[in-house]
């Protein structure tokens, strides 16, 4: 009975440790709405602010990778090739009978980096969780370790809200 | 307790992986591009004082930089893309390793001066933009007239297309004004042999000046056509003129001609 325990206790620990890491983001960032249960992927407000979409966009990336569906990433990275391409390979794996499995960034800072014209320029300090996927049903598992990066986003206003045109990586 | 924690790293293996590292592209040792999947699909920028730090550390190798379009694309225009990093705006470039004709897998977000620091505006920059121009292709004129020709007769040709074409463009935020000049042309007469084209500095003449002449020895329909071999140069404001060092080739459209043959009719006056 002691190894059955230990397992099941393991598995719940793990769980508990799966749902901290996911939680992780949302817990560390600083509240952006009024019900914190409320998630960023519910309706923007009236008028959005930059730093409110791009965390409500971060959050529509973790679930497309752990889903499948792009639609709604998509929706929010109108010309921005790099997100049509990862939406690309996820839908690929996914169709392949492959998944992703991503716990998402924890959004360290949002900092304005410029404009051009009416496009706005974030970097986003992030530390990314590890992500564990695999390309198809027969492929091998794989592992990203994640880790901190700055991203940089390019915005584009639209209706109240923004778009992605445009998504780097800055090195540092 | 000692089976735990074999069983825990066990556990922790199947649900995280293999710690392992991240796949790494050479050059883009300072964007964790692998760290996660849309990591992998980006670009990655650096700024000037960053593609400094690199050139310094790999000063067995010389770089050149290129203007590129847009962030992760590889692609180059005469006009760099606008790009923003350290709250400086900048000029987006490819940055190029000794002849390497494939650019390093990050790009440079540089400032006017540095991008005239790392070489700037070089006649590589300026050949790239030279290539990617649209020039003038050459219209072939050929004499007889309303394309039909006689079999076994010298049929004229000829390009009104002599005269330097210049266009001014924005390089690292300086106009450089190109001028392609036709030096060379190359006549396909169309009769189905490679071997009958004829290559000439002369762009021909109109009748009865005949320079560039064939004779079609088969009645049918043919479509010649002239290629336009044009050698450029640059200035930089109102600076010097400089060489390119490449041509550049515009091929020119055919035309239909149709050969025919005469018959000689006796009449009276």
């Amino acid at each position: 009975m002691a190894p059955r325990r230990t397992i099941a206790g393991l598995l719940a620990a793990s769980v508990l440790v799966l749902t901290g890491c996911g939680g992780g983001s949302s817990v560390a960032d600083p509240p952006v709405q009024s019900s914190p249960t409320s998630s960023p992927t519910s309706d923007p407000p009236a008028q959005e602010t930059a730093e409110h979409f791009i965390r409500r966009w971060a959050e529509a990336e973790k679930q497309m990778e752990n889903t499948g569906k792009t639609a709604a990433y998509l929706s929010m990275s109108r010309q921005c090739t790099s997100c049509r391409q990862l939406a690309a390979d996820i839908r690929g794996f996914y169709a392949a009978g492959g998944f992703a499995r991503w716990v998402g960034w924890r959004i360290l800072t949002i900092k304005p980096a410029g404009s051009h014209g009416q496009d706005k320029v974030y970097d986003v300090t992030v530390d990314s969780g590890p992500t564990r996927y695999r390309e198809s049903g027969t492929s091998p598992i794989k592992h990203l370790k994640g880790g901190p990066a700055t991203h940089q986003l390019v915005l584009k206003p639209h209706d109240n809200s923004w778009l992605v045109v445009q998504k780097a990586q800055i090195a540092r | 307790m000692r089976r735990t924690l074999p069983i825990l790293a066990l556990l922790f293996v199947a649900l995280f992986g293999m710690p392992q590292l991240a796949l790494s592209k050479e050059g883009a040792t300072q964007c964790s591009s692998a760290g996660d999947l849309g990591g992998v699909r980006e670009g990655c920028i650096k700024s000037g004082s960053e593609t400094n730090g690199y050139i310094s550390a790999h000063s067995d190798h010389t770089y050149s930089i290129r203007p590129a379009c847009e962030i992760g694309g590889l692609a180059l225009c005469a006009e760099p893309g606008r790009c923003s990093i350290d709250g400086h705006d900048g000029n987006l470039f490819n940055v190029y390793q000794d002849a390497d004709p494939e650019p390093l897998d990050w790009q440079a977000c540089l400032t006017d001066q540095e991008a005239e620091h790392l070489g700037g505006i070089t006649p590589g920059v300026v050949q790239h933009a030279f290539e990617w121009l649209t020039w003038p292709v050459s219209p072939l004129v050929v004499q007889p007239p309303k394309g039909r020709t006689l079999v076994n007769f010298d049929t004229n040709f000829y390009t009104t297309n002599t005269s330097p074409t210049t266009q001014t463009v924005t390089l690292i935020g300086q106009p450089v004004t190109i001028e392609a000049t036709p030096t060379q042309y190359r006549w396909h007469f169309g009769s189905g042999a490679d071997d009958t084209d004829r290559i000439t500095t002369d762009p021909g003449a109109a009748y009865p000046d005949l320079r560039v002449t064939y004779r079609y020895l088969h009645v049918g329909t043919v479509r010649p056509s002239l290629d336009t071999t044009y050698a450029g140069r640059y200035r930089v404001g109102t600076g010097p003129w400089r060489t390119i060092p490449d041509t550049l080739t515009v091929p020119g459209a055919p035309v239909d001609l149709q050969v025919v043959s005469a018959t000689p009719h006796l009449v009276g006056y």
